[in-house]
Order: C-alpha cells, then structure tokens, then sequence
C-alpha cells in the first residue's frame, strides 16, 4: 500500500540507513537534506509521516516541527524525531513542542521501525 | 680653457662624492645605523642652508656696496636661534606631535584643516622661491664664467650651463628626496649630503677670508686699517633699514620653506635644537667674519667695474691662486646646490599635498580612498611637482636673463614668503586666531608686496608701466606703488615690508575678532597653542562610527601593509584588546589621522578618515568638550588623566574578561553536546548497517558498499578521537615538542603536498622570498598548522578560480607567514569565534570535519612560541602565523 | 625625578634653579635684540668707524652664543618630560 515518510536529515550515510529499512518495509520513502525549506517540503508532499532531524543546516529541527504544527495542513501529522545530541533538555523542548515520539541517535533499526509503524497507524496519537 | 677644463671635472667629481655621500646615508639609515645620522652636530649643518650662493658670493657684493649693513641678514636669524626656547621649540614640538609635512600642512591644519589656507600658503611659497632658485642657477653660471675670464666661451653658454645644473638638481632631489616608498620618512641621505655641503662651503669661505688677510691684506692690524681707509670706512646706517632688515631675516628664519623643512619636518630629535641655538649663531659668525676684509681688499684690488659679487673667486683668480679659486667655486656651489634641492624638496612636498593630491583625490570620486595603492601616486607627484619647481626655477632664470643684483632679490624673496608670519605666531600663541583671520591677512599681505615690491622690481615696462610707477595707477598719486598713500620712502624694501607686514597683522587680528571658528578650528587651536600640556588633547571623533576594519583597508592603502597593521595592533595591545582591530575611539582617530598625516598632508587625511566616518565636521557635543572650563582644568591634570586611562582600560578589560566567562559557560554546554553529537553520527551510521548486515539477505554490491560505508564511518570516529586527544594533550601542555632545524620553504613543501590539494581547483601561488629561512622549531607541529590552513582555504574558498597566497614576511622580531585566498573570506562577527573549538562559519557541514582544526593550529601555535590569528581587511580569508625570531636562524 | 623623598629641600632648589634658567634662556633674544640694535645710537657721531662696530658686533656675536651655550647645556640636561612646566 505503500504509506509516504518524508526523512529529514543531512547525513548521508544515516540517510541510506533509514531508507534501506523503510524500503525493505515496504514504505515509500522521500528524502530531503536541509532545513530552511523543509516545511513548504512537508506541505507540498503531504507525506503520512515526518521523520525530522535536529541539528540540519539552515534551520534546527524545533522551528520546523513549530511551524508544522503551527499550520493547519500539518498540525495532526506524526513526527519522529531524531537527535544525536541526546539532552534531556532537548527531549523536553520536543515535547513542549508537540512531537509524537522522541529517540536518540545511535538507534536499533527494530525500533525506529516499530515507531514509524505505530505511529502511521494511528496507534500513537499526536501528543 | 685647461683651467675650465680641470674645474668642470673637479666638480663633476665633488658631485659624483655628493651622491655616494647621500646613498651611502640612506643606505646607513635603512639599516638602522642611522645614530650618528642624527646627531645635533648634522641637525646644526643642515640649517645653514640659510647661507645659499646669495650669502657665498653676494655678501661680500652687498659688504662692498652698503658696508656693514649686510650684517643684519645674520643677526637677524641669530636673534630667533637665541631665543629658541620661546618659539622653535614650540615650533618643533607642534611640527613632530602633528606629523607636519610642510609649513603650509602648519597652518592649514591649525586653522581647521583648511586645504584653501594651505593652497595660499603654497602659491606664496612657490611665487617668493622661484627667483631664489633662479639666483642660485645665476650664481653658479657667474662663477663658471668668471673662471673661464677672456678665454674662449665654450660652446656651452650660460644658459645651457643653468639647464643642466636644473636637471642634475632635479635629478639628485627625486633620487634621494623621494626615495622612500613611505612618504613622510625623512631624508637621511639628503640631510647628510648638505651637511657635507655646509662644511664645504665654511671652509672654502674662510680659507679665502684667511688668505685675503694673511696673503694680502698684511695681518689683522693693517687690514683694519685698510678697512678704516676704504669706501665703506664710515658707519652710515638707516636705523630703518638695521631694524626692518634684521627684522625680516628674523623672519625669513622661520617662514622659509626650506628652513622649515630642515628645522621642523627633518628634525630627529627636539633636544638638537638646545644645540642648534648657539652652534647656528657661531656657524653665521664664521660666515660673515671675513666678508668686510674680503671686500674691502677687493674693492681695492679688483679693477673698476668688476663686479664686487664675485669678489670670492675673482681676487683668488686675480692673485693667480687657482686652487684656493677652486675651492671657492666649489664652497659656492655647494651653498647654491643645497638650498635648491631642500627648497624643491618643501615646495615640492606643498604643491603636492595641497594641489596635487586633492585635486587628484577629487577626479576619483568618493570611492578612491580604497580603489588603489595611494603612496604610488604621491611619490609620483611629488616627483612631478620636484621637476615642475626646478622648471619654474630655470624659466625664471632664463626669461630674466639675470643681470639684478645678487642682495635685491634675496630681500624681496623673503618679504614674500614672510607674509605667512603673522598666521604661524598668531597660530601657534593665539587661541583667537581664526581660518578667516589667518586667510584674509596673508592674501592682504601677499597683494601689497606683489603690488609694491615683486612687480616693480622687474623694472619698468615688465608689469607696470613707467608712469604707473611714477604717477600710480589711473594717475592716482597716493597709489603709487613705492609710494602708497603719498609716504615716500627712499628705500622701496623697507616701504614694502612695513606695509604689507602691519596691514597684514592688523587684517589677521580684525578678521580673527570677528569671524567665529568651526569647531575644528578651536579643537586644533588648542592642541597648537597647548602644546606643552600634552593633556590637553580632546577628542575630534565621536567613537563607534567607524568601521575599524575599513580603516584598516584605507590605513594599508596610504601607510603601507605592515605599517598600518603594526599601528592597528600597537593600539589594540594598548587597549588591551586581541586581534588587528582596536576600538575606535577618539584617541585611536585622531592618531591615525596624524600617521597618515605624514604622508598625505593633515586637510587630505582628515578628509579621507571623515570620509571613512560619514562625515567631516565635528559635533556640538566635541565642541562642548573644548569649550568647557571644568574640563579644561581636568584635563591639565596629568595624573587625573593617566588615572582616568588606567581605569577605562582595567574596565574595558573587566567587561572583556566577564564576556569571556559568560561565554565560556555557554561554551562548555555546547562543547558537550558537540562533542555528543560528532561522536554519535557516526556511531549511528555504524550501528544501523551493522544491524542491516546481519539481518543478512544482501547482494554481494549492497554488502560490498555497507561494509564500506562501515568501515569509513569508523574511520572518522577515530579520526576524531585523535584531534580530541591531540587538543587535550595540547591544552594540558603535556606535549613534547621534537624541535629541530630546517628550511621554511621545505615545511611548506611537504604541508602543500599533505593538504590533498592535487586534485582540486586550489592554485597555491608562493612567493619565494625569504623560503630559504631556516628555522629551529617542531616543523612536524607547524606542518600540521600550515596543512589545516591550506585545507580550510581548500573547504571555504568560495571563488570562481580558488587562488591561495602563501607569502612570509620579516616583521623584525618576528617572522609572519601569510595564508591570504580570494574567497569572500569570514565574516567580522565569525573573526573572534573561528579559532574555538567545534566552531564552522555558516552551516556548511558538508565540509567536514568536526571544526577542531583551528583550534589545534591556535594550541601548536602557542606552544611553538608563536600566535595565529585572522587578518582582517584583505580582501579575502587570511590568516597570519607569527613564528618567534628566537627560532629562526638565517642558514647559509 | 629620581631623587630621594628624604631631601626635599634640595629638590625644591633645584626645581626653582630649572625654572630661573628658563627665564634666562626666554631673556636671552631680548638681550640679543638689544645688543644688536644698540649701534643705532652711535650714528650721529662722525667719529665712529666701520672697523669699531664690526668689532663690537662681533664680540656681542660670540658673548651671546657663548651665553646660550651654557644656557642650552644646562637646559639640555633636564628631562625633556619637564621641559614643558609652566612659569
């Protein structure tokens, strides 16, 4: 059936990554690797699901998922983020954000996965 | 002819001595052993330039016609070097403090830095020097014919003979005038070639005075008597003429363009002139001593007719003594070559400064201060102007054809340029004294004596007419130009120089009581007239509006590259500031100012820094500063001063040092999280195509490139550790240094070919110069320094065709090696940041790296003895490293 | 100054000596003009020879330079620093 995630990260290895593991998954999944138009990216592509980095060039995680859910359109759309900083300061930032689920980079491949699945699926509700 | 033969060669060669005197003197200074150079013995030599031929040849001609009258030409100046701590010493302090290049920069930047000021001052200068110049080009002619008396005239007349002296001069003057690339350096090799000259022609005088005594006149006693049986035997003097004579060289002293030059602009040292003021006085006594017995015996020697100017050559010639002949042509050579070329030199200086330049300055708009290297321009229109003067010189003389007695034109020169008098004392003592004043009484000044000295001194039928000089002009008797408002007086000098001088004065004092002064004006003032309180020095530019790092730009352009940066740095260090670019405060303006000053004149460089500022006045608020009485009182306090400096610089450091700590508590959060996040990008990397690979299920493609990916990822990590450890290691000082000799070029060498540049679009353009250095330090350390610059330019230079310029330079305690590309180099803001650890100007990642390499480079730096820093303002990335010269070693 | 604080007195002397040589060495063109201009007053008499004056004016030259020189030296030898006290 084929479910959309729009992966948003600069690192090109992780890129593969995570592609690779959607893909084998069957979902089909979009790149795009910086962070001043990664909105209007969100916008145009409607993807099912956002997996959104941190620290992108151009412009941080945080004020693109506040601009997500600042705009109508994308306001209920799962997010994941990822971040290789790993504070707890950042994690509570992402909440008070309104992010769906929160994970540190290095990850298991299960568990992104199993998140990206519950979350496309509706079982996890935005918070 | 055999005897004109021999004394054309005996001068080629005195001159052929001149030069080499004067190279080897620049080359002595240029090395730095330049101390006996300065020595007050020189300064003292080099003033008596105010003996030109006219005092050589023509003092003896004036003894002759007016007896001891001529003597007035040497008390006068005399009088001033006796009282030289009254005026010369403020003189000289204002001319070093504000980096004076000429008497007409003087008044003009004391009066506002007024260019129209200087540019009358100039015109005076150069209409009353020109017939100078042309008197010393006749003199030298007169003499080269009285040699070659009733023997054949050669083929070379007169005229040619004065051609060729104006080349030659011209010749010597911009060799060695204009010989320095830094404009306002001074001119050791010409100042010690004039020294030389003054010794000539003090010899040559007196052995010719020792011979007419002693060889003819018979000894002291009866030469006195011959004296008291001449024609000049009674004391008949006009009391007018004693004192407006005495007073008019006395002035000539200090408004002469070429005494001001070796007075004020050449002086070394102020304390030469505590010598000066008795050894000038005893070198004018020697001078004079032997005029009247020279005179007397030739009136009484020489045949009727003879002319009494040439007296020192001709009774030697006549008494068949022609080496001593020799000599004395040789002593007047001497005094009519030295003052030419000093007098070119100021004029030169003047016409280029305040005509030349500005003009100049006004065709390139408002955007030449940074278009191109402007010292180019002014040496060469100071070369310009050197030629352009010793033309006017040689015209005058051509078109006049001579004839006029040597003294008279003396006289009238100075009257000329002793119209700026009453503006440089009123200057220079007057707080009172205004741009307006200072204008309108030399240009008052300037018209009376053209009008009733210049102009009829031609003769009539030249400017004016026969009966405009008998009857005035439109019959108008009381405008008489030797006779203005029906006074008569039977000698037109002193009738023209108490006109001009008083009406000047009295035009100077009206003027200045009811004009009121800009604002520089009385800032200027009161720095000239205080100049003894070195306090008193306010401020004339508001702070913070100047672009520091564009000053530097222009500072480059004018002072040179490394002088402008060493000023920069200098003050920067004083306020205790890191880097090349100090605040820009007040004090930091107005120093710069005077440093360019130096080279381009005080109106030109306050215009070109208030171009820079975004504006050319000063505000009511600096205003304020000068005009308020409490701060005048304060400001006369040294020590509340020296207090009040102490406590801005420990504050601005306080504020400095609290930036830094604030700084550093932020940095220490973001170095962890920086730290977190180099390490776990690749962690994740690895992790994921671990995970992928043991899921199984690949091709032998995919396995091969996740591997490899894997195995890369790796790579970084542990590359990264290294530069953790390396910095660690480094910051904790606990690193070994294997420090060993070697040649800077083959570091270079093999950090270019390290840089991984042989693939990529990067031209490495190296200046050869100084490569051969050999150095004793860890060369693998500074290896690691030059790769990570070389990558970085590699990385960030942003140009069409990326160029990096690799260039060292001696800085005298250090050694700079200079890494300047042609990108659009970093941002003012990034400058203090790029050198702290995990620091990437914008938010190229994809440059890799984890930022560590500056501060790596910063740590071997500083532990190698040595600093590296960014360069601002050259229009490109640039980085400076500064290697300890107790490190390098020149090798063979 | 470089003197030690425990002999005031001597350092007040020798500031006042500075301080007169200033005023001597501003007297000193004063003294000149005067010397210079005073054969003005001889012209009247017929007896007065060229030869006399210029021996005068000489040995006046040569005094005042003499003059100077001693005042130059001993000026010379304070620091410049306080060459610029006031009266």
């Amino acid at each position: 059936m084929g479910k959309r995630v729009l992966l948003i990260e600069d690192e090109p290895n992780i890129i593969e990554a995570i592609s690779f593991i959607l893909s084998r998954d069957g979902w089909d999944v979009d790149t795009h690797a910086n962070g001043i138009d990664a909105v209007d990216k969100v916008i145009a592509r409607q993807p099912d699901l956002v997996i959104l980095d941190v620290m992108l060039p151009g412009r941080s995680g945080f004020d693109i998922l506040r601009d997500l859910r600042a705009h109508d359109g994308t306001a209920a759309l799962p997010v994941l983020m990822l971040t290789a900083r790993g504070q707890t300061k950042d994690r509570e930032t992402a909440k008070a954000l309104g992010v769906s689920r929160f994970m540190t980079k290095p990850f298991s491949n299960a568990e992104v996965l199993e998140s990206v699945r519950s979350l496309a699926n509706g079982v996890e509700a935005p918070q | 002819m055999g005897m004109l033969n021999v004394l054309v060669t005996v001068s080629l060669a005195y001159v052929t001595f001149l030069f080499m005197v004067a190279f080897f003197a620049d080359r002595a200074a240029a090395r730095g052993r330049s101390k006996w150079l300065q020595s007050p013995l020189i300064y003292t030599l080099s003033l008596s330039i105010y003996c030109t031929a006219w005092t050589f040849y023509g003092a003896v001609g004036y003894a002759a016609r007016s007896g001891v009258e001529f003597l007035t030409i040497y008390l006068g100046p005399s009088i001033v070097m006796i009282g030289w701590w009254l005026i010369l010493r403020k003189l000289v302090r204002i001319g070093r403090s504000q980096r004076v290049t000429s008497i007409a920069d003087l008044i003009s930047s004391r009066f506002g830095k007024s260019n129209s000021l200087a540019v009358v001052v100039t015109v005076i200068a150069v209409v009353g020097t020109t017939p100078y110049i042309a008197l010393q080009l006749q003199s030298v002619t007169l003499a080269l014919d009285a040699f070659a008396g009733e023997e054949v005239t050669p083929s070379v007349g007169p005229s040619a003979t004065a051609l060729w002296l104006a080349v030659g001069l011209a010749l010597f003057t911009v060799l060695f005038g204009t010989r320095n690339l830094d404009a306002n350096e001074r001119h050791d090799g010409v100042v010690m070639a004039i020294a030389v000259e003054a010794v000539v022609k003090l010899v040559a005088l007196v052995a010719v005075g020792l011979f007419v005594i002693w060889g003819i006149g018979g000894g002291i006693g009866p030469t006195m008597e011959r004296i008291s049986q001449s024609e000049i035997a009674r004391w008949d003097v006009s009391a007018g003429r004693w004192m407006g004579l005495m007073f008019l060289s006395s002035a000539a002293l200090l408004t002469l363009p070429r005494m001001f030059q070796v007075m004020v602009v050449e002086n070394e040292d102020e304390r030469h002139l505590a010598t000066a003021s008795w050894a000038f006085p005893a070198y004018l006594l020697l001078m004079s001593l032997f005029v009247v017995p020279i005179a007397v015996l030739g009136l009484e020697y020489m045949p009727d007719g003879a002319n009494p100017d040439l007296f020192v050559l001709t009774l030697p010639l006549a008494e068949g003594r022609n080496t001593l002949a020799m000599l004395s042509f040789l002593g007047g050579f001497s005094s009519a070559t030295s003052m030419v070329i000093v007098a070119a030199i100021a004029l030169s200086t003047m016409v280029s400064n305040h005509i030349v330049m500005p003009i100049w300055l006004s065709t390139q708009g408002s955007t030449a201060m940074v278009a191109g290297d402007v010292r180019h321009v002014v040496l060469l229109s100071r070369r310009l102007s050197i030629m352009g003067v010793l033309t006017l010189g040689y015209l005058y003389h051509h078109t006049t054809g001579g004839g006029e007695a040597l003294a008279s034109i003396g006289l009238i020169s100075f009257a000329g340029v002793a119209q700026t008098l009453p503006a440089l004392l009123g200057g220079i003592f007057w707080r009172g004294a205004t741009r307006v004043g200072a204008l309108m009484g030399m240009v008052v000044g300037f018209v009376l004596w053209a009008y009733t000295l210049f102009m009829p001194s031609f003769g009539p039928e030249v400017f004016m007419s026969e009966t405009f000089l008998r009857e005035g002009p439109f019959g108008w008797g009381w405008l008489r130009p030797e006779a203005l408002f029906g006074i008569a007086s039977s000698d037109p000098v002193v009738h023209s120089v108490v006109w001009s001088m008083s009406l000047n004065t009295f035009t100077f004092f009206i003027f200045s009581l009811i004009s009121f002064p800009t604002p520089l004006e009385r800032l200027q003032g009161a720095q000239f007239v205080n100049v003894f309180d070195h306090s008193a020095r306010p401020g004339s530019w508001s702070r913070g509006l100047a672009e520091a790092e564009d000053l530097l730009v222009m500072a480059q352009r004018i002072l040179g590259p490394s002088e402008a940066q060493s000023l920069f740095r200098s003050e920067a260090v004083s306020q205790g500031i890191t880097g090349y670019l100090p605040e820009t405060t007040p004090e930091f303006l107005q120093r710069l100012e005077r440093e360019m000053a130096g080279s381009v004149g005080a109106a030109t460089a306050h215009a070109m820094v208030g171009q820079i500022l975004g504006r050319a006045s000063v505000t009511v608020e600096d205003l304020m500063a000068v005009a308020d009485e409490t701060a005048q009182i304060m400001e006369y306090s040294n020590q509340l001063e020296a207090k009040s400096a102490e406590l801005t610089r420990t504050a601005r450091q306080l504020r400095a040092a609290n930036e830094k700590l604030t700084q550093m508590s932020v940095q220490k959060d973001a170095f962890l999280s920086q730290i977190s996040h180099e390490l776990r990008t690749p962690m994740t990397s690895i992790r994921a195509f671990s995970e992928i690979l043991r899921d199984g299920g690949l091709d032998d493609a995919a396995l091969a490139k996740y591997a490899g990916i894997i195995h890369d990822e790796a790579i970084r990590l542990t590359r990264l550790l290294d530069d953790l450890l390396d910095l660690s290691v480094l910051e904790n000082g606990q690193v070994s240094l294997n420090e060993r000799v070697g040649k800077i070029g083959d570091v270079l060498n093999q950090a270019v070919a390290a840089a991984g540049i042989e693939n990529s679009r990067l031209r490495v353009v190296r200046s050869k110069v100084r490569e051969d250095l050999m150095i004793y330090t860890d060369l693998d350390r500074l290896s690691q320094v030059f790769i990570n610059l070389i990558s970085n330019a590699l990385k960030y230079c942003d140009a069409a065709r990326p160029r990096l310029e690799v260039s060292i330079r001696d800085l005298g305690d250090t050694l700079a090696i200079d890494f300047i590309d042609n990108g659009s180099g970093i941002p003012m803001a990034s400058q203090d940041v790029i050198f702290e650890k995990f620091s990437r100007v914008g938010s190229d990642q994809a440059a890799g790296g984890a930022g560590l390499g500056l501060a790596i480079c910063r740590e071997i730096m500083h532990r190698l003895g040595g600093t590296v820093s960014y360069l601002p303002g050259q229009g490109g990335g640039a980085f400076r490293v500064i290697l300890p010269v107790t490190v390098v070693r020149s090798g063979r | 100054m470089a003197r030690k604080p425990e002999n005031p007195i001597f350092l007040e002397r020798e500031r006042y000596r500075m301080r007169r040589l200033m005023d001597a060495a501003r007297l000193a063109p004063v003294l000149a003009a005067f010397l210079f201009l005073l054969p003005l007053m001889w012209s009247a008499s017929e007896a007065v020879k060229t030869a006399s004056v210029l021996v005068y004016l000489f040995a006046a030259w040569g005094l005042l330079t003499a003059v100077t020189a001693f005042l130059s030296r001993k000026l010379h030898k304070i620091p410049r620093d306080k060459w610029q006290e006031r009266p």
